[in-house]
């Protein structure tokens, strides 16, 4: 049975695995080109950033802006690709697994040999994720390479946390089953993949916005004003004074004396109160020590990273064998 | 009523489609060893019978019990014991016709493989042909053979006859009836021509408005029935001892076509026999419900 | 293997009202009415006959046993179905030429008379049965 679904899905999956050599090649490449050039401005004289010293200032501002506008294109293309790849693989091979089968009635053939329904759906879920694993694990390998090379961004903010680490082998398994319990309702494979498109969108973004960043507890730290100032540092990422490497939820004022992680409400009721403040006097420090306010950050550290793609992971994962469940539920009732 | 050695059975099936019901009031018995045909109207609910014998659908009202078990129970045994043959003979377009055969392999503890190369050798399609760029009638050996190489003892067939060409027709005909021989299959087989297979069935069902209005042995059914035709002025009245299922006049005459319950009186009426064609064409143009009486569970015909 | 040509090649009328097995019958006896089969000869096999024309087995295999009943043909225990001694003994010419004559002009009285084909057919059916021969 395993045979047949494979044979099935077989060209789906080799102009995937062709793409992903091309892809794969292609983040080596400019993965390497990134990573050198990152190193020449970290190394003496620019150590990461511009030079106090006259001379090399041209020098350092020409590597500071090659290695901004080079890597900008490239992040671009690889994140979105990299975001991608897995969840429409997913889709792929779901849709053509179930939905093409009924909408082609090839499933009246197929549901009259030996065999229940049960087992081909289990052959249908073991091929389509075992091939998933298989292919995403090397690329998520490289792309988790490709963005510590990059310097894009950390690899535990929202713009790359996908497609580093392991994440992206749920969404992809996730996308599998999502389209073959999708296929099982609607039937049809166009219709069955632009439901599941615009439902993972929905799912992946809200759950990026709402849930990530409650999945662990941030941290909070006060910012002294001159650091906000500061902007890069030796330890590049970081904004307004955080940890390098981390993902800032939120920065403002609050009252000196709050304890714990302080609400958005709080925040904008003390923006607001210095903004009143700044208004009639033009020293901002005066003001926020006027006020008996502080400048925090709260941010979640890097070190939480591998608990958030766990935890991210597991929803994904959870999420689909609840739905694989249902669909074997359902799979007896189905009109052939 | 139930019948150790019937191959289909059902008692009061029905089958419900949302609000409309696509089978109704189907009580049959099937006996071993026939090639059945299933007749009626697109729409009188015969791909709903194969569908249920099949295990693709379930009944909505009745019972239903295929060589002796039904098939949705879930035992994948009945599976490997029957083959089906879906009205689109659906086939994955893309694999090469070797690899179609691999599927039935894979797929059928009993497949014989030796058959299965065997029929499409004699009609000469080769195995590495993609099946997309096989002709419709090549396409429907292919999906009758992945029926046949498993052997069944029971062979269902949706329209296996349709949508091809005499030659076409004939071929799979006689290959179907060479299996026959050979494994003492029985087939039951639905077509909404009756002149394509009358050649070759010796049982008739017909369905009409989702009723089944006469099953029997054909030779049961072609002794039983005659045309009566009489010349007269006014309205004549059938002889007793038969039951009209069709009458036809014209300006000086009238022509039934009745089934025989005692001898007729000759002398008035002019006796002849009807063809199978035009006894089921009666039965369909009358096609009334409450037909149940019409049924007959003689397997064993007039006379023996 | 080598291809011998078959003893009788059968034709199945599906537009008769005449059962198929009983067409076979029929054509039996004519072919050893006109010297075509004679006793020895053996009947295609079940799976000649399907190889040959679009048939039921089944039908077949009815009508060989039917000429079995009927003591025409006999089978034989993995040989096959072959023609007995019973009446294999064909008309000669002139016995031939007079029945024939004889029933050509009882015809063509009956359709004076406006006796359909059927029924003249059934009148010799039953004086067949009435004679106390075999069914038929």
């Amino acid at each position: 049975m395993m045979w047949v679904v494979w044979r099935q899905q077989r060209s789906i999956v080799v102009a995937f695995f062709a793409a992903a050599v091309v892809f794969v090649i292609w983040l080596i490449v400019t993965g390497q080109h990134e990573q050198s050039l990152w190193n020449q401005y970290l190394a003496a004289p620019c150590k990461g950033r511009l030079s106090s010293i006259t001379r090399d200032v041209n020098y350092c501002a020409a590597l500071e802006a090659k290695v901004s506008v080079s890597g900008a294109h490239n992040d671009d293309v690889a994140t979105v690709i990299g975001a991608i790849y897995a969840p429409l693989l997913g889709l792929i091979l779901g849709v053509n697994a179930v939905a093409r089968e009924i909408e082609q009635k090839t499933n009246r053939l197929a549901w009259t040999q030996s065999g229940s329904r049960s087992k081909w759906l289990r052959s249908k879920y073991l091929t389509g994720v075992t091939t998933i694993v298989v292919i995403c694990t090397p690329l998520c390998l490289v792309l988790s390479w490709w963005v510590r090379a990059s310097h894009d961004a950390a690899r535990i903010v929202p713009k790359a946390f996908p497609i580093s680490g392991f994440v992206e082998i749920g969404y992809g398994v996730f996308c599998f089953v999502l389209a073959v319990a999708v296929g099982l309702l609607i039937r049809r494979a166009g219709w069955s993949l632009a439901v599941c498109i615009i439902f993972f969108a929905g799912v992946f973004l809200s759950f990026a916005d709402q849930v990530r960043p409650h999945l662990v507890t941030p941290s909070v730290m006060t910012v002294q004003g001159d650091q906000m100032e500061a902007g890069s540092s030796s330890g590049f990422y970081s904004s307004g004074g955080t940890p390098s490497n981390s993902w800032q939820l939120n920065q403002g004022f609050v009252p000196v004396t709050t304890k714990g992680i302080p609400s958005q409400a709080l925040i904008g009721k003390s923006e607001r109160a210095m903004g009143v403040c700044e208004e009639a006097r033009v020293q901002g420090s005066y003001c926020s020590h006027h006020l008996h306010l502080r400048t925090v950050a709260i941010y979640i550290a890097n070190g939480q990273y591998w608990t958030l793609q766990l935890l991210e992971g597991a929803f994904y994962v959870g999420l689909a064998a609840l739905l694989a469940g249902i669909s074997f539920l359902g799979i007896r009732r189905i009109r052939a | 009523m139930i019948d150790g050695t019937a191959v289909l059975e059902t008692v009061n099936l029905g089958k419900r489609y949302r609000r409309k019901w696509g089978l109704q009031d189907c009580t049959l018995t099937i006996p071993k060893g026939r090639v059945a045909a299933l007749v009626g109207p697109n729409g009188a609910g015969k791909s709903t019978l194969l569908r249920m014998a099949a295990g693709l659908d379930q009944p909505s009202v009745g019972n239903l019990r295929v060589l002796g078990e039904s098939p949705t129970s879930g035992s994948g045994d009945l599976k490997e014991r029957v083959g089906y043959l879906d009205q689109e003979r659906p086939l994955y377009k893309s694999f090469r016709v070797a690899e179609m055969l691999r599927f039935g392999a894979k797929n059928n503890p009993n497949w014989n493989m030796a058959v299965a190369q065997e029929h499409l050798a004699q009609l000469d399609i080769p195995l590495r042909s993609r099946i997309g760029n096989l002709s419709g009638g090549q396409q429907a050996q292919v999906a009758l053979t992945l029926c046949l190489a498993k052997e069944p003892e029971l062979l269902l067939l949706d329209e296996p006859a349709a949508a091809l060409d005499p030659v076409a027709r004939d071929e799979l005909l006689r290959i179907l009836m060479r299996q026959v021989a050979d494994c003492d299959s029985s087939v039951l087989l639905s077509t909404h021509s009756l002149g394509d297979v009358v050649a070759i069935c010796d049982y008739v069902v017909v369905l009409a408005h989702s009723r089944v209005v006469l099953s029997n042995d054909t030779e049961y059914v072609l002794e039983s029935h005659r045309i009566l035709s009489a010349v007269h002025d006014g309205d004549l009245l059938p002889p007793p001892g038969v039951s009209v299922i069709n009458s036809q006049s014209s300006t000086r005459g009238q022509s039934l076509l009745v089934r025989v319950e005692l001898p007729i009186d000759e002398t008035q009426w002019r006796v002849e026999r009807p063809t199978l064609e035009e006894i089921v064409l009666a039965y369909l143009r009358e096609g009334s419900p409450g037909a149940k009486d019409r049924h007959s569970h003689d397997d064993e015909g007039l006379g023996e | 293997m080598t291809e011998k040509p078959p003893s009788i090649t059968f034709r199945l009328d599906p537009r008769s009202g005449v059962a198929p097995y009983r067409q076979l019958v029929d054509q039996v006896r004519n072919a050893m009415v006109s010297g075509l089969l004679r006793e020895g000869d053996q009947l295609p096999s079940l799976r000649d006959v399907v190889t040959q024309i679009t048939i039921n087995p089944n039908t077949v295999h009815r009508a060989y046993r039917e000429l079995e009943h009927l003591g025409i043909a006999e089978g034989r225990a993995g040989l096959g179905t072959f023609i007995t001694s019973y009446s294999s003994r064909p008309f000669d010419a002139t016995e031939r030429e007079s029945l024939e004559r004889k029933l050509r002009d009882t015809i063509t009285e009956a359709r004076h008379f406006g006796i359909s084909e059927e029924q003249i057919l059934e009148l010799i059916t039953l004086a067949f049965r009435q004679d106390g021969d075999v069914r038929t």
